[in-house]
Protein backbone atom coordinates (compact mmCIF):
# COMPACT_ATOMS: atom_id res chain seq x y z
CA UNK A 1 0.00 0.00 0.00
CA UNK A 2 1.16 3.56 -0.69
CA UNK A 3 2.40 5.97 1.92
CA UNK A 4 -0.63 8.21 2.06
CA UNK A 5 -4.21 7.06 2.39
CA UNK A 6 -6.32 7.06 -0.73
CA UNK A 7 -8.89 9.80 -0.55
CA UNK A 8 -12.26 8.29 -1.37
CA UNK A 9 -14.61 10.51 -3.33
CA UNK A 10 -17.96 11.76 -2.05
CA UNK A 11 -19.96 9.31 -4.11
CA UNK A 12 -18.31 6.38 -2.34
CA UNK A 13 -20.47 7.26 0.69
CA UNK A 14 -23.67 7.59 -1.32
CA UNK A 15 -25.67 4.41 -0.60
CA UNK A 16 -27.21 4.11 -4.11
CA UNK A 17 -23.66 3.83 -5.48
CA UNK A 18 -23.74 0.23 -4.23
CA UNK A 19 -26.98 -0.70 -6.02
CA UNK A 20 -26.70 -1.20 -9.76
CA UNK A 21 -29.31 1.24 -11.03
CA UNK A 22 -32.12 -0.17 -13.14
CA UNK A 23 -32.64 3.04 -15.13
CA UNK A 24 -30.06 2.90 -17.92
CA UNK A 25 -29.22 6.59 -18.10
CA UNK A 26 -28.50 6.62 -14.37
CA UNK A 27 -26.63 3.33 -14.57
CA UNK A 28 -24.31 4.71 -17.23
CA UNK A 29 -23.27 7.57 -14.96
CA UNK A 30 -22.86 5.17 -12.06
CA UNK A 31 -20.66 2.79 -14.03
CA UNK A 32 -18.52 5.70 -15.22
CA UNK A 33 -17.90 6.60 -11.60
CA UNK A 34 -17.04 3.02 -10.63
CA UNK A 35 -14.61 2.83 -13.53
CA UNK A 36 -12.92 6.04 -12.48
CA UNK A 37 -12.71 4.88 -8.88
CA UNK A 38 -11.12 1.58 -9.89
CA UNK A 39 -8.59 3.26 -12.17
CA UNK A 40 -7.54 5.91 -9.70
CA UNK A 41 -7.32 3.53 -6.76
CA UNK A 42 -5.19 1.03 -8.63
CA UNK A 43 -2.97 3.71 -10.11
CA UNK A 44 -2.43 5.38 -6.73
CA UNK A 45 -1.35 2.17 -5.07
CA UNK A 46 0.42 0.99 -8.21
CA UNK A 47 -1.59 -2.23 -8.29
CA UNK A 48 -1.49 -3.64 -11.78
CA UNK A 49 -3.99 -6.44 -11.34
CA UNK A 50 -7.43 -6.39 -9.80
CA UNK A 51 -8.21 -9.68 -8.11
CA UNK A 52 -11.99 -9.72 -8.05
CA UNK A 53 -12.57 -11.53 -4.75
CA UNK A 54 -9.86 -9.51 -2.97
CA UNK A 55 -10.71 -6.02 -4.11
CA UNK A 56 -11.48 -3.80 -1.09
CA UNK A 57 -13.53 -1.34 -3.14
CA UNK A 58 -16.67 -3.45 -3.31
CA UNK A 59 -17.54 -2.84 0.32
CA UNK A 60 -17.88 0.37 2.29
CA UNK A 61 -18.30 -0.62 5.92
CA UNK A 62 -18.71 2.97 7.07
CA UNK A 63 -22.10 3.15 5.35
CA UNK A 64 -22.87 -0.55 5.60
CA UNK A 65 -23.16 -1.15 1.87
CA UNK A 66 -21.56 -3.66 -0.43
CA UNK A 67 -21.91 -4.95 -3.95
CA UNK A 68 -23.05 -8.51 -4.53
CA UNK A 69 -21.34 -10.88 -6.99
CA UNK A 70 -23.72 -10.00 -9.82
CA UNK A 71 -23.17 -6.28 -9.30
CA UNK A 72 -19.41 -6.79 -9.38
CA UNK A 73 -19.73 -8.71 -12.64
CA UNK A 74 -21.63 -5.82 -14.21
CA UNK A 75 -18.94 -3.37 -13.15
CA UNK A 76 -16.09 -5.59 -14.34
CA UNK A 77 -17.79 -6.21 -17.67
CA UNK A 78 -18.12 -2.46 -18.14
CA UNK A 79 -14.46 -1.90 -17.20
CA UNK A 80 -13.27 -4.46 -19.73
CA UNK A 81 -15.63 -3.23 -22.41
CA UNK A 82 -14.34 0.32 -21.95
CA UNK A 83 -10.84 -0.88 -22.77
CA UNK A 84 -9.46 -0.12 -19.31
CA UNK A 85 -9.37 -3.72 -18.14
CA UNK A 86 -8.14 -6.99 -19.56
CA UNK A 87 -8.77 -10.45 -18.10
CA UNK A 88 -5.63 -12.43 -17.40
CA UNK A 89 -7.93 -15.47 -17.19
CA UNK A 90 -10.88 -14.81 -19.52
CA UNK A 91 -12.57 -18.15 -18.82
CA UNK A 92 -12.75 -17.83 -15.04
CA UNK A 93 -12.43 -14.03 -14.83
CA UNK A 94 -10.80 -13.66 -11.44
CA UNK A 95 -7.78 -11.48 -12.33
CA UNK A 96 -8.02 -8.33 -14.38
CA UNK A 97 -5.10 -6.25 -15.62
CA UNK A 98 -5.83 -2.55 -15.08
CA UNK A 99 -5.07 -0.30 -18.03
CA UNK A 100 -5.03 3.26 -16.71
CA UNK A 101 -4.67 4.46 -20.24
CA UNK A 102 -6.04 2.47 -23.12
CA UNK A 103 -3.26 1.24 -25.41
CA UNK A 104 -5.07 2.82 -28.40
CA UNK A 105 -5.12 6.18 -26.61
CA UNK A 106 -1.43 5.95 -25.78
CA UNK A 107 -0.60 4.87 -29.33
CA UNK A 108 -2.13 7.96 -30.87
CA UNK A 109 -0.65 10.21 -28.15
CA UNK A 110 2.82 8.78 -28.79
CA UNK A 111 2.60 9.19 -32.54
CA UNK A 112 1.29 12.73 -32.25
CA UNK A 113 4.16 13.57 -29.94
CA UNK A 114 6.63 11.94 -32.31
CA UNK A 115 5.30 14.06 -35.17
CA UNK A 116 5.34 17.36 -33.30
CA UNK A 117 8.77 16.75 -31.79
CA UNK A 118 10.46 15.75 -35.03
CA UNK A 119 10.93 12.09 -34.23
CA UNK A 120 9.41 10.93 -37.47
CA UNK A 121 12.18 9.33 -39.46
CA UNK A 122 14.35 9.01 -36.40
CA UNK A 123 14.73 6.74 -33.42
CA UNK A 124 14.12 6.81 -29.69
CA UNK A 125 14.25 4.18 -26.97
CA UNK A 126 11.46 2.75 -24.88
CA UNK A 127 13.11 4.30 -21.85
CA UNK A 128 13.03 7.74 -23.41
CA UNK A 129 9.34 7.33 -24.08
CA UNK A 130 8.38 6.85 -20.46
CA UNK A 131 11.16 8.73 -18.71
CA UNK A 132 12.91 10.98 -21.21
CA UNK A 133 13.20 14.74 -20.89
CA UNK A 134 11.05 15.42 -23.90
CA UNK A 135 7.98 13.61 -22.61
CA UNK A 136 7.15 15.90 -19.73
CA UNK A 137 3.39 16.14 -19.30
CA UNK A 138 2.63 13.51 -21.93
CA UNK A 139 0.06 10.84 -21.14
CA UNK A 140 2.65 8.11 -21.60
CA UNK A 141 5.17 9.64 -19.23
CA UNK A 142 5.84 7.15 -16.46
CA UNK A 143 3.77 4.50 -18.20
CA UNK A 144 4.29 0.85 -17.50
CA UNK A 145 6.66 -0.68 -20.07
CA UNK A 146 4.25 -3.49 -20.79
CA UNK A 147 1.51 -0.97 -21.58
CA UNK A 148 3.89 1.08 -23.74
CA UNK A 149 4.79 -1.99 -25.74
CA UNK A 150 1.13 -2.71 -26.40
CA UNK A 151 0.71 0.84 -27.64
CA UNK A 152 3.80 0.55 -29.84
CA UNK A 153 2.53 -2.76 -31.21
CA UNK A 154 -0.58 -0.93 -32.33
CA UNK A 155 1.54 1.70 -34.07
CA UNK A 156 3.60 -1.04 -35.69
CA UNK A 157 0.45 -2.64 -37.04
CA UNK A 158 -0.55 0.72 -38.43
CA UNK A 159 2.81 1.00 -40.13
CA UNK A 160 3.71 4.06 -38.10
CA UNK A 161 6.80 2.60 -36.47
CA UNK A 162 9.07 -0.43 -36.17
CA UNK A 163 10.63 -1.79 -33.02
CA UNK A 164 14.10 -3.24 -32.74
CA UNK A 165 16.00 -4.84 -29.92
CA UNK A 166 18.54 -3.03 -27.78
CA UNK A 167 20.95 -4.36 -25.18
CA UNK A 168 18.33 -4.23 -22.48
CA UNK A 169 14.56 -4.05 -22.88
CA UNK A 170 14.60 -0.35 -21.94
CA UNK A 171 17.05 0.27 -24.73
CA UNK A 172 14.79 -1.28 -27.33
CA UNK A 173 14.35 1.22 -30.04
CA UNK A 174 11.47 2.61 -31.99
CA UNK A 175 11.74 4.17 -35.40
CA UNK A 176 8.81 6.34 -36.37
CA UNK A 177 7.54 6.80 -39.89
CA UNK B 1 -59.56 -9.20 -10.95
CA UNK B 2 -62.30 -9.81 -8.43
CA UNK B 3 -64.19 -12.22 -10.68
CA UNK B 4 -63.86 -15.10 -8.28
CA UNK B 5 -65.89 -13.16 -5.76
CA UNK B 6 -68.86 -13.97 -7.95
CA UNK B 7 -69.72 -10.41 -8.84
CA UNK B 8 -71.96 -10.17 -11.86
CA UNK B 9 -74.03 -7.35 -13.11
CA UNK B 10 -77.68 -7.28 -12.17
CA UNK B 11 -78.64 -5.27 -15.23
CA UNK B 12 -79.12 -6.66 -18.68
CA UNK B 13 -76.83 -4.90 -20.99
CA UNK B 14 -76.85 -7.14 -24.03
CA UNK B 15 -79.28 -5.03 -26.02
CA UNK B 16 -77.88 -1.58 -25.47
CA UNK B 17 -74.26 -2.38 -24.80
CA UNK B 18 -72.76 0.85 -26.05
CA UNK B 19 -75.22 3.04 -24.20
CA UNK B 20 -74.83 1.07 -21.04
CA UNK B 21 -71.09 1.60 -20.83
CA UNK B 22 -71.33 5.22 -21.87
CA UNK B 23 -73.89 5.89 -19.16
CA UNK B 24 -71.89 3.96 -16.61
CA UNK B 25 -68.76 5.86 -17.59
CA UNK B 26 -70.48 9.17 -16.97
CA UNK B 27 -71.88 7.96 -13.66
CA UNK B 28 -68.46 6.80 -12.60
CA UNK B 29 -66.83 10.04 -13.61
CA UNK B 30 -69.28 12.14 -11.63
CA UNK B 31 -68.85 9.87 -8.64
CA UNK B 32 -65.07 9.83 -8.86
CA UNK B 33 -64.37 13.48 -9.45
CA UNK B 34 -64.24 14.53 -5.78
CA UNK B 35 -62.56 11.30 -4.72
CA UNK B 36 -59.84 11.68 -7.32
CA UNK B 37 -59.16 15.21 -6.20
CA UNK B 38 -58.90 14.07 -2.61
CA UNK B 39 -56.52 11.28 -3.57
CA UNK B 40 -54.21 13.57 -5.50
CA UNK B 41 -55.31 12.57 -8.98
CA UNK B 42 -54.87 8.79 -9.04
CA UNK B 43 -56.98 5.88 -7.85
CA UNK B 44 -56.36 2.21 -8.47
CA UNK B 45 -59.04 0.35 -10.40
CA UNK B 46 -59.53 -1.87 -7.38
CA UNK B 47 -60.22 1.12 -5.16
CA UNK B 48 -62.65 2.52 -7.72
CA UNK B 49 -64.45 -0.82 -7.85
CA UNK B 50 -64.83 -0.93 -4.08
CA UNK B 51 -65.84 2.70 -3.64
CA UNK B 52 -68.40 2.62 -6.41
CA UNK B 53 -70.05 -0.65 -5.49
CA UNK B 54 -70.11 0.19 -1.82
CA UNK B 55 -71.89 3.43 -2.66
CA UNK B 56 -74.34 1.67 -4.96
CA UNK B 57 -75.35 -0.92 -2.41
CA UNK B 58 -77.28 -2.91 -5.00
CA UNK B 59 -77.07 -3.32 -8.79
CA UNK B 60 -73.39 -3.80 -8.33
CA UNK B 61 -71.14 -3.62 -11.35
CA UNK B 62 -68.73 -6.37 -12.28
CA UNK B 63 -65.00 -5.87 -12.69
CA UNK B 64 -65.43 -6.34 -16.44
CA UNK B 65 -68.09 -3.65 -16.55
CA UNK B 66 -65.84 -1.30 -14.64
CA UNK B 67 -62.96 -1.90 -17.02
CA UNK B 68 -65.15 -1.36 -20.08
CA UNK B 69 -66.66 1.81 -18.68
CA UNK B 70 -63.33 3.26 -17.61
CA UNK B 71 -61.83 2.38 -21.00
CA UNK B 72 -64.24 4.71 -22.80
CA UNK B 73 -63.78 7.64 -20.45
CA UNK B 74 -61.02 9.20 -22.47
CA UNK B 75 -62.95 9.49 -25.72
CA UNK B 76 -65.98 10.77 -23.83
CA UNK B 77 -63.86 13.65 -22.52
CA UNK B 78 -64.85 13.08 -18.92
CA UNK B 79 -61.68 14.61 -17.50
CA UNK B 80 -60.17 11.31 -16.45
CA UNK B 81 -58.97 8.10 -18.05
CA UNK B 82 -57.58 4.62 -17.63
CA UNK B 83 -53.84 4.30 -17.28
CA UNK B 84 -51.64 1.21 -17.28
CA UNK B 85 -48.32 1.34 -15.49
CA UNK B 86 -45.38 -0.81 -16.62
CA UNK B 87 -45.76 -2.89 -13.47
CA UNK B 88 -49.27 -3.87 -14.56
CA UNK B 89 -51.04 -1.64 -12.06
CA UNK B 90 -54.13 -0.01 -13.55
CA UNK B 91 -55.47 3.29 -12.34
CA UNK B 92 -57.99 5.96 -13.13
CA UNK B 93 -56.05 9.16 -13.62
CA UNK B 94 -57.31 12.72 -13.56
CA UNK B 95 -56.34 14.45 -16.81
CA UNK B 96 -54.67 17.25 -14.87
CA UNK B 97 -52.33 14.82 -13.17
CA UNK B 98 -48.77 15.47 -14.17
CA UNK B 99 -46.08 12.84 -13.72
CA UNK B 100 -43.26 15.32 -13.80
CA UNK B 101 -44.89 17.48 -11.15
CA UNK B 102 -45.31 14.44 -8.94
CA UNK B 103 -41.70 13.40 -9.56
CA UNK B 104 -40.43 16.83 -8.54
CA UNK B 105 -42.61 16.69 -5.45
CA UNK B 106 -41.08 13.36 -4.49
CA UNK B 107 -37.59 14.71 -5.10
CA UNK B 108 -38.23 17.61 -2.74
CA UNK B 109 -39.66 15.22 -0.15
CA UNK B 110 -36.54 13.09 -0.35
CA UNK B 111 -34.21 16.07 -0.14
CA UNK B 112 -35.94 17.34 3.00
CA UNK B 113 -36.19 14.04 4.81
CA UNK B 114 -33.73 13.39 7.69
CA UNK B 115 -31.72 10.73 5.86
CA UNK B 116 -32.25 12.27 2.44
CA UNK B 117 -34.25 9.27 1.25
CA UNK B 118 -37.80 7.98 0.92
CA UNK B 119 -39.45 4.61 1.18
CA UNK B 120 -42.81 3.91 -0.47
CA UNK B 121 -44.32 4.10 3.00
CA UNK B 122 -42.81 7.55 3.63
CA UNK B 123 -44.15 8.78 0.31
CA UNK B 124 -47.61 7.35 0.93
CA UNK B 125 -47.83 9.08 4.31
CA UNK B 126 -46.65 12.39 2.94
CA UNK B 127 -48.95 12.35 -0.08
CA UNK B 128 -51.93 10.68 1.60
CA UNK B 129 -52.16 7.96 -1.00
CA UNK B 130 -51.85 4.19 -0.78
CA UNK B 131 -48.36 2.67 -0.55
CA UNK B 132 -49.04 0.86 -3.80
CA UNK B 133 -49.68 4.09 -5.67
CA UNK B 134 -46.82 5.82 -3.89
CA UNK B 135 -44.48 3.08 -5.03
CA UNK B 136 -45.71 3.44 -8.59
CA UNK B 137 -45.01 7.17 -8.47
CA UNK B 138 -41.55 6.58 -7.06
CA UNK B 139 -40.80 4.19 -9.93
CA UNK B 140 -42.06 6.78 -12.38
CA UNK B 141 -39.85 9.48 -10.85
CA UNK B 142 -36.92 7.06 -11.00
CA UNK B 143 -37.52 6.41 -14.71
CA UNK B 144 -37.48 10.16 -15.28
CA UNK B 145 -34.10 10.39 -13.56
CA UNK B 146 -35.13 12.48 -10.56
CA UNK B 147 -34.36 9.83 -7.98
CA UNK B 148 -32.28 6.67 -7.70
CA UNK B 149 -32.53 3.59 -5.55
CA UNK B 150 -30.69 2.00 -2.66
CA UNK B 151 -31.57 -1.68 -2.21
CA UNK B 152 -30.75 -3.46 1.03
CA UNK B 153 -32.21 -6.34 3.01
CA UNK B 154 -34.37 -3.78 4.80
CA UNK B 155 -36.01 -2.81 1.53
CA UNK B 156 -35.75 -0.17 -1.17
CA UNK B 157 -35.10 3.49 -0.46
CA UNK B 158 -35.06 6.33 -2.97
CA UNK B 159 -32.47 9.10 -2.90
CA UNK B 160 -32.20 12.25 -5.00
CA UNK B 161 -30.33 11.29 -8.17
CA UNK B 162 -26.95 12.78 -7.39
CA UNK B 163 -25.26 10.68 -10.05
CA UNK B 164 -25.90 13.61 -12.35
CA UNK B 165 -23.76 15.91 -10.23
CA UNK B 166 -20.91 13.85 -8.85
CA UNK B 167 -17.53 14.92 -10.08
CA UNK B 168 -14.22 13.69 -8.81
CA UNK B 169 -12.41 16.38 -6.85
CA UNK B 170 -8.75 15.48 -6.78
Amino acid sequence: MGGRDFEFPEFYSFPPFFTIQPVLATREKQLNLWRELILRYHTEYKIKTLVVHDCPLWKNTSIGRELDTQDIQVIMADLVQSGHGEWEDPTVQTRCRILWRKPEQLASDIYEWAQSNGFVGSVCTVYELHSGEDVNGMSFQGADEELLRRALEILENQGKCTMFKGDTSSEDGIKFY
Amino acid sequence: MLQDMGMTSALTKSDHRGDYYTTLARQLADFLRPKLKQAGGLLTLTDVYCFFNRARGSNLISPEDLLQAVSCMKELNLGMSLRDFPSGLRVVQDESFNDEKMAKKLLVLAEHSPEECLTALDASRALHISALLANEQLLSAERMGYICRDVTLEGTRFFPNRFNDFKWIS
